[in-house]
């Protein structure tokens, strides 16, 4: 049976994992001038692997794995860059490109979050509008 | 679970730090010619010492949480390289040679460093940007 909102969920954790990974990002920028930094980067889990780590519910009435051991993403280093001699590997122009597209993912997402709510309100308008 | 606002003070602890690199540049800049300063001897030309330090309000639970940072000034150095000697016998500072120490600040290095904090500066606020974007799009979800 499928809940009213089964679309919406898995677009819940997409919006946090790019709020997370907005973060990360920002913080990158910040250290563009710290001396030995390296930027780190959020990947998307996806959602097997994310199960597979959590509790596995080997029966209908058991109750399922706590949702604070949940994460929406994993982090790694990504040097792809190149460092310069004081040992920072940010590169600006890299970063602001992630930046702007993450930020255009998180419009995405919410975009198609939303179209989704308002097919439900337009089927409990029973279809006058919405 | 990191949130907008982790995102906006790590990167306002960015703009803050560039500005006080900002600061010193100018003070150097103001200074390139200062042969007398509290300490004695000529002006030596300061820099800051940019440090990460992990957010401790919130988020640490989570590995993102560990993996975000933000940056503060760990404190001013001082660069010690020796000045420029110039003969100039004339001068109050001049010493027993006749040689006037300058500052060890070289003016095309001080607005390379000027231009590589205001790009970094203006790198700062489109990250603020793009956040406040997030979340004015989150906000209209649903709408």
């Amino acid at each position: 049976m499928s809940n009213l909102f089964s679309a919406i969920s898995p677009l819940h954790s997409a919006l946090d994992y790019h709020l997370e990974r907005s973060s990360v990002l920002a913080s990158n920028v910040a250290h563009v001038d710290t001396p030995g930094f390296k930027p780190k980067d959020l990947e998307r889990v996806s959602f097997d692997e994310s199960f597979n780590t959590a509790l596995r519910v080997t029966h209908e009435r058991h109750m399922g794995g706590a949702p604070a051991s949940f994460e929406n993403g994993r982090v790694f280093t990504d040097l792809s860059a190149g460092g310069g001699k004081d040992g920072n590997f940010v590169s600006l122009d890299r970063e602001a490109a992630k930046v702007a597209a993450n930020q255009m993912r998180y419009d995405v997402v919410s975009a198609v979050a939303s179209s989704e709510l308002r097919a439900l309100t337009f089927a409990a308008s029973d279809a006058r509008g919405g | 679970m990191l949130g907008t606002f982790s995102a906006l003070e790590v990167s306002a602890s960015g703009l803050a730090a560039e500005r006080i690199r900002m600061n010193t540049i100018a003070s150097n800049l103001a200074n390139a010619r200062t042969t007398k300063t509290e300490a004695g001897g000529p002006y030596k030309r300061i820099d800051p010492l940019f440090e990460s330090k992990l957010l401790d309000s919130q988020g640490i639970e989570s590995q993102a949480g560990r993996a975000v940072s933000s940056v503060h000034v760990a404190r001013i150095v001082t660069d010690e390289r020796p000045g420029q000697m110039v003969y100039d016998p004339g001068h109050p500072d001049a010493n027993a040679q006749g040689y006037v120490e300058y500052p060890n600040v070289n003016v095309v290095e001080e607005m390379v460093n000027m231009i590589s904090a205001s790009r970094a500066y203006e790198a700062g606020v489109s990250a603020i940007d793009s956040i406040k974007q997030m979340a004015t799009s989150a906000l209209r979800i649903g709408r």
